[in-house]
């Protein structure tokens, strides 16, 4: 479907994660095989201990008849590994690291208590490789967000987990979050203690927490087993803190200071009178974090609160454009057109944004082999856009308000042989956009009751016809009422004027209630398995409540002589009889269920063998609750295969094949499934009594909505006259619909180069399988959902999307006071559908946005897609620097360079309008160049007593305030060229290329009633195509203070 | 809000034990009928009527017409209603259709061009059809009926298809104006008067088909027609939308840019469209029939 005002932004969900989470909450294991140190030979019946500040109590395990012991459901942390037996000398091994879902074999020699000579030393350290899986992608850890630079201010101000998903490589960042392996954002799992955040309604992430709440973040490009699905993307995997059995915490505040910030060069387009800018004025947070025992081995809390803020500085600025004496425009020696600034005319102000993060935790040890754990965790948010600059009326309001509460229990049956899992959990999110005077849908005063009105005749308004300017000003733009404005147009071609009301509003309620289980069983039949199974069950609800403030959307038709009046929530019950709804409520949901089955089976200890199968199933339903879709038997298997040829835990050989599907977002459910009633009437803009929307505002409501001002528009045969009903019904489904999915083949290898560091290589290929789209065969008259190249879509391209990705990395875990990762990334992304957003113009509609919705439109689609980073470079590094005693100066770097995205050449499509027609193969417009951002930060810590640390924090982003174009103007033309089929001759590429506004590439358009092909004119072109629109974001300072006990 | 989700949960529970959506069949459309409007440039349906059986004069039977289709229901109800409104009715309320007995056979192609003459006048015997200007275009008025509301056959619809895709109307529907007399100024001096008459339009089991393919763009229907005295008995066959032609390119559903075709025609490719350049409308191919399609 076409995009419309009703896209989603800032949908950022509290999540109150309510994860009762006790004791060893985890799904880490330490595994290996116990040796006789003289003989060679297995050892069984070794009594293995682990213990950990990260563990209530200590876990124990006993090797097998082959000398292998397993312990599972571990948390991340720092442990140490003590083994026992009769005969043998005791066996201790300290700091091994286990990250958040990882296998980390720890091999060992037993040395009998007979053998003499000399102390046995524990050479080197514990290894890293992870020899359990296939998945590709890294663990982010505290030392890791603590010394590198790379949490950038976000919105409100929250330093949030989502950021640490850009460490990983083969990871971009997109404009809804981050697109992994070629995917787009929304098609990402977000996990936060084993629960999805994932907003229910559009599929990016719905929670935000900052980083200091965080233990751990696994960011999981691919690779990985059955037990996570409902992706295509990649899954983030976060796991908050707990407490302890010592009481340990931290209060932290950090400062942005906008005066701090760099400088960037002014973006200038000549097509407009109006130059907005916005630059960050300050922003910060402070936080409390607290963890600790109420019972020692028994019950521990945790608990942590952040406020914070962020605060932008909103500038306009009027020009005119600069004529001779004659009245000629003149031009500077750029081609462009002259313009002057307006005297008294710049207007500024502030928008803030405004969040509280919270978090409490406790976790409950029942016994040595249960554990429960409850948390509850929210970041509820505030953001104003600001003011309008037009008509003193209210700005727009954002909030979202989110809670996610859970409950988790983990427990061993069997002498820990079998391993249950069970959580239950609530996700909410409460979203709003609302005018910023506190007035809601329903309301008969202030910004809600206002109508929004647009202006937008082609031949342009005068900027006195809709703004009172001083009169020096004034006097030097064309006088009120000018029927074609030259010096001061305010509207033109493709650029509209509003004023009035906010327009669309929408209050929103989205609810994920998810319970899943999964038992793991461990055994023995020619080599070691470990068996997991388990099932998922998950509801989602989207409650919508949407409104037009004032009840209406006036808009000026092209020619100047009516306003069209029919954005109206409302439907017909008969011939010219039109209710009118002051609000569209609808709750549309959907019952998702989930199973799966996988082992991972370690044939005689030599190879490892990953076999997973998933099965699941979705239904959903419109907002009148009958069943609007269902995606059935969608079975995902999931084969690996790992090879350690040192046979050490110190390397692995990988290869894996995954297919992963979609679970659709309510989206669909709310807006494709579900009836829309709008309509509404033509009104005349002379009548009795006139209609003049900008002479008084408070008018609006009544003069251009009373009943004489109808025109009846209606035709012979339209049983009504003048109202009439856009409304378009539920849009049908292809009877053989498919679900959405893509495969995936990784190969690889990561070798243990020295203590704590590995290198590895990998080569990832993703294509996408079939697509569900709304698509209309007749030029959209009628739409029906299906699979582009299936069924009832079989004349439509196929949906491609091919991505293709080698990967070479470095890392090194803190150790011996430094760290490293660096990566390389060449990677290829080619095909004609992006994912569940369309980059070229932001539509968040996931299966329903423009892409395939007319076969017309779809020439020249395939090329490199947005995402396509040929080269992309990320290198992180600290090291710690101990001054004294008491002081140590920790000094971090990062470094990201990738080459830059493609250009298109877009022009406007006869039906579907600005942007849509792609004149030439998407991508021949060439590329942006390449974006690099050096981040450094400085950490000095203070030992002040031996509980206490205070450390001082200065972070610079973009240090050397490089100022790379990240976007440029890729509107070739608001007119309905042709696409040119064949990749268009090499003198019009080269035309186009230099966007010469007199050169004659020979392209053609279709002219006013789209009846004739003529060619297009020099007027038609753009003159700031390929104009810079944006920049790198500029340098920015972060102080912060943090002190820890 | 709470509970709703519970008894969902508990709901996608048992469903998920029992079928757990293996089975589960996409749903079938909802009953609806398609619309053109002036805002997107679409027409209503072009519609075929075969006599069977009358005693209205050949020039006043009902070959082709526009016809226009609209649905109602109010949010959270089941009750669907259907507006019926024939062009040719709703051309005698818009001030286009002056003669009653106007030969449909005679081109009345007498207007210049800037457009003055806006009736044809038929001051004798057939053929002898004559351009005439009016000061302004004269709608017929039913003095019963001011407001023109009687022009809308209005029925009750099935709210969701039979097993074969078809929506039923539940009841007969009538459209029926009694237009009195009117006397207009010709620009040329004189006047024109228009004898009154009344015109009923009664629609009896209207099918519209709903699948997936053709939703709610194909109907049949039995229509009975009166003229003041005379009855016919008609079957109707329809399709949507309505879409003039001069050639076979301009019925394509695809787009022909080298003929100057921006997009396609907004048929459905099912319906082989091809041009009647006599009617100069788009009409269904070779051999098809609304019925034929219906079958599928």
């Amino acid at each position: 479907m076409p995009a419309t005002p009703s896209v989603h932004r800032f949908t950022l969900a509290a999540t109150l994660l309510l994860s009762l989470a006790v004791a060893a909450q985890g799904t880490s294991v330490l595994t290996g095989t116990v040796v006789d140190g003289a003989t060679g030979k297995p050892v069984p019946d070794v009594l293995v201990t682990v213990t950990s500040p990260a563990l209530q109590g200590e876990e124990t395990a006993v090797t097998d008849a082959e000398g292998v012991y397993r312990i599972g459901q571990l948390p991340p942390g720092s442990f140490t590994l003590k083994l026992d037996r009769e005969a043998y000398r005791p066996y201790l091994r300290q700091d091994v690291n286990l990250r958040v879902d990882r296998t980390v074999r720890v091999n060992v020699q037993l040395q009998p208590e007979s053998l003499k000579a000399e102390e046995v030393l524990v050479v080197g350290r514990a290894p890293t490789v992870d020899v359990g899986s296939t998945t590709t992608g890294l663990n982010v850890g505290k030392e890791f967000v603590a010394a590198v630079p790379f949490v950038q201010p976000s919105a409100a101000g929250v330093r949030s987990f989502e950021a640490l998903t850009q460490v990983a490589p083969q990871v971009v960042a997109d404009q809804y979050g981050f697109g992994i392996n070629g995917t787009t954002s929304p098609e990402n799992l977000t996990l936060v203690d084993g629960l999805s955040v994932t907003d229910p309604s559009v599929g990016i992430t719905g929670a935000a927490l900052p980083v200091d709440f965080v233990e751990e973040a696994n960011v999981i490009t691919g690779g990985y087993q059955a037990e996570y699905g409902r992706a295509t993307g990649g899954v983030l995997n976060v796991v908050t803190k707990s407490g302890s059995n010592e009481f340990h915490g931290s209060v932290f505040g950090n400062f942005t200071p906008g005066l701090l910030s760099g400088s960037r060069p002014e973006i200038r387009n000549d097509a407009t009178i109006f130059r907005t800018n916005e630059r960050l004025w300050n922003s910060g947070d402070f936080g409390v974090e607290l963890g600790g025992p109420i019972m020692k081995d028994k019950l521990w809390f945790y608990a942590g609160f952040s406020p914070s803020f962020s605060r932008v500085q909103q500038e306009r600025r009027l020009y005119r454009y600069l004529v001779d004496d004659m009245g000629n425009q003149l031009y500077d020696e750029l081609g462009a057109r002259r313009q002057a600034e307006l005297p008294n005319t710049r207007q500024s102000h502030f928008a803030d944004s405004r969040a509280l993060s919270y978090i409490a935790k406790l976790t409950y040890l029942i016994n040595a082999d249960h554990n429960v754990a409850v948390s509850v965790s929210g970041s509820p948010t505030t953001s104003d856009t600001g003011a309008p600059f037009t008509a003193g009326l209210a700005g727009t309001t954002t909030t979202a308000n989110n809670v996610d509460v859970a409950v988790r229990y983990a427990g061993g049956l069997l002498d820990k042989h079998l391993l249950i899992d069970a959580t239950a959990g609530w996700h909410r999110q409460i979203a709003s956009t609302l005018p910023s005077d506190g007035s809601r849908i329903g309301s008969t005063f202030g910004g809600a009751a206002q109508p929004q009105v647009i202006f937008r005749r082609t031949a342009p308004h005068s900027i006195n016809d809709l703004e009172e300017l001083n009169p020096e000003a004034a006097g030097l733009c064309d006088p009120k009422g000018t029927a074609n404005a030259t010096l001061c147009p305010a509207t033109s071609a493709g650029r509209e004027y509003t004023m009035g009301g906010i327009g669309f509003m929408q209050e929103a309620a989205i609810d994920r209630v998810q319970v899943k289980g999964a038992a793991t069983y461990l055994f023995t039949a020619l080599g070691h398995h470990t068996a997991k199974a388990g099932i998922d069950f998950e509801r989602l609800q989207y409650e919508t409540t949407k409104a037009y403030s004032g009840g209406a959307v006036l808009r000026e038709s092209t020619s100047g002589d009516a306003f069209r009046d029919y954005d109206r929530y409302g439907y017909l019950t008969g011939p010219d009889t039109f209710t009118q709804q002051d609000s569209l409520h609808a709750v549309s949901s959907s019952n998702g269920i989930a199973a799966f089955v996988q082992d991972s089976w370690s044939v005689k200890d030599l190879v490892t063998v990953n076999l997973g199968l998933r099965y699941e199933t979705q239904q959903l339903f419109a907002g009148d609750g009958t069943l609007g879709l269902t995606l059935n038997n969608m079975l995902s298997p999931r084969v690996g295969l790992i090879y350690d040829f040192t046979q050490q835990g110190r390397s692995k050989l990988f290869a894996s094949y995954a297919r992963y599907y979609e679970a659709i977002p309510l989206d669909i459910a709310d807006r494709a499934l579900t009836a829309e009633n709008e309509g509404g009437f033509y009104n005349s803009r002379t009548g009795t009594p006139p209609c003049e929307p900008a002479a008084d505002l408070r008018k609006i409501g009544g003069s251009c909505q009373a009943s004489g001002n109808d025109v009846a528009l209606g035709r012979p045969s339209d049983p009504s006259q003048k109202a009439l009903s856009i409304g378009q019904g539920k849009t049908p489904v292809d009877p053989a619909i498919q679900p959405q999915s893509t495969d995936e083949i990784v190969v690889g290898g990561e070798y243990e180069v020295f203590a704590d560091a590995r290198a590895g290589v990998s080569y990832t290929r993703r294509y996408i399988n079939t697509v569900i789209e709304d698509m209309s065969r007749d030029e959209g008259n009628t739409y029906f959902l299906g699979n582009p190249g299936y069924g009832l879509a079989k004349d439509f391209p196929l949906a491609k999307r091919d991505y293709d990705a080698v990967t070479v990395y470095f890392t090194k875990v803190f150790a011996e006071q430094w760290l490293a990762q660096v990566s390389y990334t060449w990677s290829y992304l080619r095909g004609n559908y992006a994912g569940l957003f369309r980059p070229e113009t932001g539509q968040l509609d996931p299966n329903i946005n423009s892409d395939f919705d007319l076969i017309s439109l779809l020439a020249n689609r395939e090329g490199p897609l947005d995402g396509d980073r040929t080269h992309a470079i990320k290198a992180y590094g600290a090291k710690e620097f101990v001054l004294s005693g008491a002081l140590s100066l920790v000094v971090g770097l990062s470094y990201e360079g990738r080459s830059g995205r493609p250009i298109n050449y877009l022009a406007s499509h006869p039906i579907y309008g600005e942007n849509e027609a792609f004149v030439l193969p998407r991508g021949a417009g060439g590329r942006l160049p390449w974006t690099h951002t050096v981040n450094g930060k400085l950490a000095l810590n203070w030992k002040a007593t031996r509980e206490n640390t205070v450390t001082l924090t200065a972070d610079v982003f973009n240090m050397f305030n490089f100022a790379a174009v990240t976007a440029v103007d890729e509107t070739l033309s608001s007119a309905d060229l042709l696409p040119v089929v064949g990749a268009g001759n090499p003198q019009q590429q080269l035309c186009l290329a230099g966007a010469n506004p007199s050169c004659k590439p020979g392209l053609k358009k279709f002219d006013e009633d789209a009846s004739a092909i003529v060619d297009a004119s020099v007027k038609d072109y753009n003159p700031n195509y390929k104009n810079v629109t944006a920049y790198q974001p500029p340098l920015t300072v972060r102080f912060g203070v943090k002190v820890s006990f | 809000m709470t509970s709703r989700l519970m008894r969902g949960l508990m709901a996608a529970a048992v469903l998920g034990a029992l079928l757990g959506g293996c089975f589960a069949a996409q749903p079938a459309p909802e009953c609806q009928v398609a619309a053109g409007t002036p805002l997107y440039d679409t027409n209503n349906f072009a519609t075929f009527f075969t006599k069977k059986s009358g005693t209205c004069a050949a020039d006043v039977a009902l070959t082709f017409d526009e016809v226009g289709f609209q649905r109602y229901q109010a949010p959270g109800t089941k009750d669907v209603r259907i507006a019926i409104r024939t062009a040719r009715m709703g051309t005698a309320l818009s001030g286009e259709r002056f003669e009653a007995n106007h030969d449909p056979a005679n081109d009345c192609s007498a207007y210049d061009e800037v457009g003055d003459c806006t009736m044809c006048l038929s001051s004798g015997g057939a053929g002898d059809n004559v351009c005439q200007a009016v000061d302004d275009p004269t709608p017929r008025v039913d003095p019963a009926d001011p407001d023109g509301k009687n022009a809308n056959a209005l029925v009750a619809l099935d709210l969701n298809p039979d097993a074969q895709g078809v929506c039923h109307t539940k009841a007969e529907a009538t459209a029926s104006e009694s237009f009195r007399a009117e006397v207009v100024d010709l620009v040329d001096g004189g006047t024109a008067s228009f004898p009154a008459f009344t015109e009923r339009y009664v629609w009896k089991n209207v099918n519209i088909v709903n699948t997936t393919s053709f939703p709610g763009t194909l109907f049949t229907a039995e229509v009975t027609y009166s003229l003041d005295g005379c009855t016919d008995e008609y079957t109707a066959e329809g399709f949507w939308p309505l879409v003039t032609c001069s050639d076979d390119l301009a019925c394509s559903p695809e787009a022909n840019v080298d003929a100057g075709y921006a997009y396609g025609s907004g048929l459905n490719p099912a319906f082989k469209p091809r041009c009647d350049t006599t009617l100069g409308v788009c009409v269904l191919g070779e051999g098809l029939t609304v019925s034929s399609l219906a079958g599928r």
